[in-house]
């Protein structure tokens, strides 16, 4: 007689599926080791992460900016340090919510102050992290601001 | 009192019909000191003879008149010389008779004629009227003077085109004469009337050192028995009448007739004619600026200008004549001091002095106000406002001292007024508030030496903190610095792809961490002042090569083109190399760093004594607000979080800091054309070997 094999359901997303579902963080930081020391801890907890050095740049020309994980315009969350040559962390953050977009934003500082605070939140900040953190800080964070 | 005259004129009393000139003598013979009769005697020893024939009895028209003439004369002398000094009585001298026979007319014509130059020049009508010679024994020299004298005040207060009437009025048979000399000038005021006719009044001129003086000239008339006196004519104008006797009394001898002789005369109506010239140009005098101002208001010219003359060392002078020009004046000229006559024409006292005091502009000048002495209304220009009051007639000593003073006082408030920032006429109050100000300085002073005092510890303290933090980070950075360069070297290791990445950007954030920790123990070496410098000879070439090379992964990350241009051959340098290493690690990352894209260029060239290292970019130009920040070192947190920084990193300052202290310095360069920016950092020969402390850089 022949055995009729059904395939089992399958229990894991794999490669590609699993990578489009992740939520995608554009990241924008001016310091490249910082930058890179960032990215490479939020792709290993799991987030697609696309990689911007200079916010000055991305205001105003969200829609153009391609990167080789996608245009950066579909992010989920936008984390951005706050003080930067070209735009600073507010500055991205105002010209988010002047647009309407329901992205997050965190913004990661080394002055955390009340006035800071206040005026991030004030604008729709999803949260202020004080440099330096450490690991488990910033992905939680990030995890309360865009859940997986 | 037993004096043969004394006893001779008290003997005539019976002859007499009117006593009053033998009254006053008696008395002013109790008054004189024995030397004091002795000369009156001897002044009066021509009158003997008429007195003892009156006291003898028959008594004629002739006599009587004598008796009268004498009397006067006697009485005259008497009163100048019992009289105090300060009233200016004649001397004995000026006092004695010396008469001689005279045709008067004669004489009279000289004497005016020698007018008549002044009189053509201002197209004056010059008259005489006077009778066919006319004979009589009198002191020619003392009624030349009262002539000159009606003449030359006739003179001086003629407007041009106006009129002098000299008459002389002698009937035959009359014993008397009278002379009168009519201008048509300003009256005299009446409150002067009498006023002008005392000695004491300082308005002589001096000629040929005789005195005019109309009180002089009154007791010159009286001396022969007359008078002076004032008139003042119905249909405007001055006029003065001198009467004397035609006839000296009998016993006296006359001298010997003298010569027609007009040089005194004319020397009168010169000095006439100058006065009258300086009057005319009496205006602004111009001014030097350190000499304080007084406006003069005063329309009698004479007194105008004798107060000019008085002021005129020490003082500028500015001149009107009526109220309201002087007030136009002073509000245009700003004067310390006016100096207003009440009778002024145009704004009259309490007015003129409540309109000077309503002037803001003019509400710190001095004001001394000239007023007739039966001026009653005068004191009110004092509750006006005026400063001060001088009734006339004055001496001109006494006006200048006061105008001085008041003056002084002026510029006393003008510099309390200055120094506290207001505008007070209040004198006792602004000294006042000056002092109290100063004690406020003083207490101020003292918290500030205080507070002084606290910031100098609190920098300390700062100080102290920044060189131990440094210290402390030095430890761990040294100890992760050589854990990094270990796990490189460990073969055990499985390098590969992300491992690899992470342990090289680990050695490249440690080795960051390394110089920031350097750079801050120095630049807290420099700050306190306990910088050891250390000199050796070393190649900066290679340095430069070395730190462009550390700082090139930077650079291609983010596409920056960062090359090195050193010249064929550069000397070594002596200098202290770890500074060196550091401000040049601090300056190319600091570009690098901040330059977005384009290329850094760095070259090294070399200088007369020393290198200099130029830095490079293509980035946007740093404008000349920005330059300034660049370099400060107090640009405030707030900055740092809120905006968006022209560059993060050091702050230039601290790279300066450190370049200074080893004698060289970090400098924009203003006039790069561009494009981009161009730092220049000189390095000088530091003489060697050397060990010094260095100090303070700021």
């Amino acid at each position: 007689m022949n055995d009729v094999s059904i395939e089992p359901l399958r229990d894991t997303l794999d490669e590609d599926d699993a990578q489009m579902l992740k939520p995608v963080v554009c990241l924008i930081e001016d310091d490249p080791d910082l930058r890179a020391a960032l990215a490479a801890t939020l792709r290993a907890a799991g987030y697609a992460v696309r990689e911007a050095s200079d916010g000055s740049q991305l205001i105003g020309n969200w829609a153009m900016v391609q990167t080789d994980v996608g245009a950066l315009i579909d992010a989920d969350l936008i984390i951005t340090d706050q003080r930067m040559p070209g735009a600073s962390g507010l500055e991205v953050l105002s010209d988010v919510r002047r647009r309407d977009w329901a992205t997050q934003v965190v913004i990661i500082s080394a002055f955390v102050d009340d006035a800071l605070k206040h005026e991030a939140y004030r604008l729709g900040a999803a949260a202020v992290l004080a440099k330096p953190f450490g690991m488990e800080e910033l992905i939680d964070t990030v995890e309360n601001a865009v859940p997986l | 009192m037993s004096t043969p005259l004394a006893l001779l004129a008290g003997d005539t009393r019976a002859a007499l019909v009117d006593t009053r000139d033998l009254d006053v003598l008696m008395q002013r013979l109790e008054q004189l000191t024995p030397d004091g009769l002795a000369t009156l005697e001897a002044l009066g020893a021509p009158f003997a003879p008429t007195l003892r024939e009156a006291a003898a009895g028959q008594l004629t028209r002739e006599l009587r008149h004598d008796l009268r003439v004498s009397l006067a004369a006697l009485r005259t002398m008497a009163d100048h010389l019992a009289a105090p000094a300060s009233s200016r009585p004649l001397s004995a001298e000026a006092l004695r008779l010396h008469h001689s026979p005279v045709d008067l007319t004669a004489h009279l014509r000289a004497w005016v004629e020698a007018f008549r130059p002044l009189a053509d020049a201002r197209a004056i009508a010059l008259e005489l009227d006077a009778p066919a010679p006319r004979p009589c024994t009198v002191d020619l020299g003392k009624l030349e003077t009262v002539v000159l004298n009606l003449l030359f005040n006739a003179f001086k207060y003629t407007p041009t085109r106006g009129r002098v009437i000299v008459r002389l009025d002698a009937p035959a048979g009359a014993t008397d004469a009278v002379l009168s000399v009519r201008d048509d000038g300003p009256p005299v005021p009446e409150a002067e009337w009498h006023a002008i006719f005392d000695r004491a009044r300082q308005l002589e001129r001096n000629v040929f050192s005789l005195g005019f003086n109309l009180g002089v000239s009154l007791a010159y008339c009286q001396l022969h028995g007359g008078t002076l006196e004032l008139r003042r004519p119905r249909d405007g104008g001055c006029a003065f009448a001198a009467r004397w006797s035609m006839n000296a009394p009998r016993g006296i001898s006359p001298g010997a007739p003298a010569a027609v002789d007009d040089t005194f005369a004319r020397a009168v109506a010169e000095v006439a004619a100058r006065e009258l010239e300086a009057e005319a140009t009496l205006g602004v005098c111009a001014t030097d600026g350190s000499r304080p101002t007084v406006l003069i208001i005063e329309s009698a010219r004479a007194l105008h200008r004798a107060l000019v003359d008085c002021l005129r060392d020490g003082f500028n002078t500015l001149s009107a004549f009526d109220g309201r020009e002087g007030l136009d004046l002073a509000l245009r000229k700003r004067p310390d001091l006016i100096v207003a006559d009440t009778g002024a024409p145009g704004l009259e006292g309490e007015a003129f002095v409540r309109a000077v005091r309503a002037a803001p502009q003019l509400e710190n000048a001095s004001l001394l106000v000239l007023a007739a002495y039966d001026d009653v209304a005068a004191v009110r220009t004092l509750e006006a406002g005026a400063n001060d009051l001088l009734r006339k007639p004055f001496l001109l000593q006494e006006a200048r001292a006061r105008i001085t003073g008041l003056v002084a006082a002026k510029r006393a408030r003008d510099i309390l007024n200055d120094t506290l920032g207001r505008r007070d006429a209040d004198l006792i109050r602004l000294a006042n508030d000056a002092r109290t100000q100063q004690k406020a300085l003083q207490s101020t002073l003292e918290e500030l030496n205080a507070a002084r005092e606290v910031a100098e510890r609190a920098s300390l303290v700062k100080s102290n903190f920044l060189r131990m933090i440094s210290h402390e980070l030095a430890t761990p950075v040294a100890a992760l610095q050589l854990h990094v360069q270990a796990l490189a070297k460990d073969p055990s290791l499985a390098l590969g792809g992300p491992t690899t990445e992470g342990l090289r950007r680990t050695g490249r954030v440690s080795r960051r961490l390394h110089h920031l920790v350097d750079t801050m123990v120095a630049w807290a070496r420099v700050e306190s002042g306990r910088l050891k410098r250390t000199v050796s000879n070393f190649d900066v070439a290679t340095l430069v090569q070395e730190v462009v090379e550390e700082v090139r992964s930077y650079a291609t990350e983010k596409d920056l083109a960062l090359n090195l241009q050193l010249e064929r051959w550069l000397p070594p340098l002596p200098s202290d190399k770890k500074l060196v290493h550091l401000v040049l690690i601090d300056l190319i990352g600091f570009v690098v760093q901040n330059a977005p894209s384009g290329r850094v260029d760095v070259s090294v060239v070399p200088l007369r004594s020393g290198l200099q290292v130029r830095v490079r970019d293509t980035a946007r130009r740093i404008s000349a607000g920005d330059r300034a920040d660049l370099f400060s070192p107090l640009e405030s947190i707030a900055d740092l979080r809120w905006r968006s920084g022209h560059g993060s990193g050091l702050g230039l300052y601290v790279v300066r800091d450190l370049a200074r202290a080893v004698a060289g310095e970090l400098e924009l360069d203003a006039g790069f054309q561009g494009p981009g920016n161009l730092f220049v950092l000189t390095l000088p020969a530091l003489p060697h070997p050397e060990v010094h402390h260095e100090r303070r850089v700021h």
